[in-house]
């Protein structure tokens, strides 16, 4: 179940979902990403406590309801800012803003696009050096890959062959796909991830951070529906969608 | 036995029902905006999943 769901006019099926994972874990049925994969896939406010709860560093976040909430919030800040939606995907109603007066002009103006529950985050601008984004995918609550994500030119950066119709070169990447699976990697903040995760009984996710110049790691993002990307797939010869079938099998066997 | 798939995307689900199918493992769809489910019954003893 995607945060994204009204964007394809599906306003309400996170809120069915929720009642038929009610239903299903009444009679306490074996669900995989059940009811606290979809609380934390719908807001971004409640991803960030539990990974802080997991001592993983999160940009610095206001959550506004109404636009008086979000123009004030902006004195809280003293560099750029971006502001996007609690509930949302795929990087949809992402903006960068220098400081106050620019974003009161879109705050009021024509243009503004309010988020699907009301609450907007305003976020400290993390300048990512190398610009790219990190994507770590996680299925059974373990570690499967990291794939490396050009974020040169935009903030959307869905990994679904479904978002990628352009067949685009990226500079980022040495070999000029945006998206691209990292060979041997390594981060310590992988284990803190897997304790958020078992700790959340989130068994397939997929996290994204970003590092600054300084090498500091600011996790922003927690996908439960996620999506890979068949090009960086193929050159790296794995195959999130199989190694998740393999888990289902497995899982079934033991009904 | 056979999974569900809970989902409101076909386009992304599709990848995943491509490898079950590979698999041989049973499943069911079911759209989140388009199924019509009995909660008053008592739901398969299946397995689900959310995607």
């Amino acid at each position: 179940m995607s945060a994204s769901s009204h964007s394809r006019g599906h306003r309400f099926a996170p809120e069915y979902t929720a009642v038929i994972l009610n239903w299903l874990s009444a009679h306490n049925r074996r669900i995989i990403n059940g009811e606290n994969a979809l609380a934390l896939e719908i807001s971004k406010s409640l991803q960030y406590k539990k990974l802080n709860e997991h001592n993983i560093k999160t940009p610095k976040s206001i959550f506004c309801s109404g636009k008086e909430s979000i123009l004030s919030a902006a004195d809280h800040f003293t560099k750029s800012f971006i502001i996007k939606h609690n509930r949302a995907g795929r990087g949809l109603g992402v903006k960068l803003f220098q400081n106050k007066a620019e974003l009161e002009k879109y705050v009021t103006g024509n243009q503004f696009e309010d988020s699907i529950d009301g609450i907007t985050i305003l976020q400290e601008f993390i300048e990512a050096d190398p610009k790219v984004v990190t994507r770590i995918e996680f299925i059974n609550s373990k570690f499967f890959y990291a794939v490396q994500v050009d974020a040169s030119d935009s903030f959307e950066l869905c990994p679904a062959d479904a978002c990628n119709i352009e067949e685009q070169f990226c500079p980022t990447n040495p070999d000029g796909n945006k998206f691209m699976i990292v060979k041997n990697y390594q981060n310590p903040l992988i284990e803190n991830y897997e304790k958020f995760l078992k700790a959340n009984n989130i068994e397939i996710a997929g996290i994204e951070y970003m590092l600054d110049k300084n090498g500091m790691m600011y996790t922003y993002d927690v996908n439960t529906n996620t999506n890979y990307n068949s090009i960086a797939e193929k050159k790296a010869g794995q195959t999130g969608m199989l190694k998740i079938a393999e888990f289902i099998k497995a899982e079934l066997a033991k009904l | 036995m056979k999974a569900y798939i809970i989902h409101e995307n076909d386009e992304w689900t599709l990848p995943l029902k491509e490898q079950l199918q590979k698999l041989s493992i049973p499943f069911e769809d079911w759209h989140m905006a388009k199924v019509n489910l009995n909660t008053a019954s008592i739901p398969l003893l299946e397995f689900f999943i959310i995607v």
